[in-house]
């Protein structure tokens, strides 16, 4: 079993994380050149000036689409683990009953053992 | 992990069992409100370009945009949670954090280890003392 105090590489200790923000680093850096493509052909047609600060910049679409995901994400992952505390979905991974289950048999078992072993003591 | 000494404030508290979704929700909060001041800069940029006046309600208003943008995402969202949380009660992806055979497996050793006990109950109460058990 891998614990954090194995003695292992980063890779294995936070592989989950690195994997999850390296492929977040990609797909970040190919939203900003695929947004500024659509941007500077938007601003061709208005013939409108190209730019990435200032009022009519480019910071400002960018800003805007990146923000918006993120707010909707944060809003998810929020509204998950808020509903799961007080909500069920019989059978689910994400639903607590499970573990709830699981919890209340690991202690009728240590009640048990312990009877047994304070009788044998 | 949990820390052992109770935190002295009720905010501490707070923190201490509810800090997860605090902190999320802030998160939230605080890219929502961005994203509402950067959309009406990219919208008014847009307007203004088109020789409009950018409003905030009116048939080319602000709201529609910043509505359709906002409702866009969540939909997806509310529908992405949905589809995990049924899928994740019918299908299993071994192994997976977000897979039940884990907890399954879990519950199959405690049947095993109750069996066990069971055993060892019998034989102890068998064996002659007749000190009171404690069941709960």
């Amino acid at each position: 079993m891998i614990t954090p105090r194995s003695p292992r590489g980063v890779m294995t200790l936070r592989g989950l994380s690195i994997a999850c923000f390296v492929l977040y680093a990609i797909a970040q850096l190919g939203a900003a050149i695929a947004g500024w493509m659509e941007y500077i052909d938007e601003q061709r047609q208005h013939g409108s000036p190209i730019e990435v600060f200032g009022s009519d910049g480019y910071v400002w679409t960018f800003l805007e689409q990146t923000l918006q995901n993120w707010q909707s994400e944060f809003l998810a992952l929020g509204a998950i683990v808020a509903l799961t505390a007080v909500l069920l979905h019989l059978g689910s991974k994400h639903s607590r009953e499970s573990q709830d289950e699981a919890q209340q048999r690991v202690k009728a078992i240590q009640r048990r053992v312990a009877a047994l072993t304070g009788k044998e003591a | 992990m949990a820390r052992r000494d109770e935190p002295a404030t009720e905010l501490g508290r707070l923190w201490k069992n509810y800090g997860l979704s605090i902190a999320l929700f802030s998160m939230f909060a605080v890219t929502f409100v961005l994203h509402t001041a950067t959309g009406w800069m990219q919208y008014s940029s847009e307007q203004t370009s088109h020789g409009e006046t950018p409003t905030i309600f009116g048939d080319s208003g602000y709201v529609w945009y910043w509505s359709e943008w906002t409702l866009q995402n969540w939909q997806s969202e509310f529908l992405e949670l949905g589809v995990i949380v049924v899928l994740s009660s019918v299908l299993i992806h071994k192994g997976s954090a977000e897979s039940k055979d884990s907890d399954d497996e879990i519950k199959q050793m405690l049947t095993k280890i109750e069996g066990q006990l069971d055993g060892l109950e019998s034989k102890s109460s068998k064996s002659g003392s007749k000190s009171s058990k404690s069941k709960g």
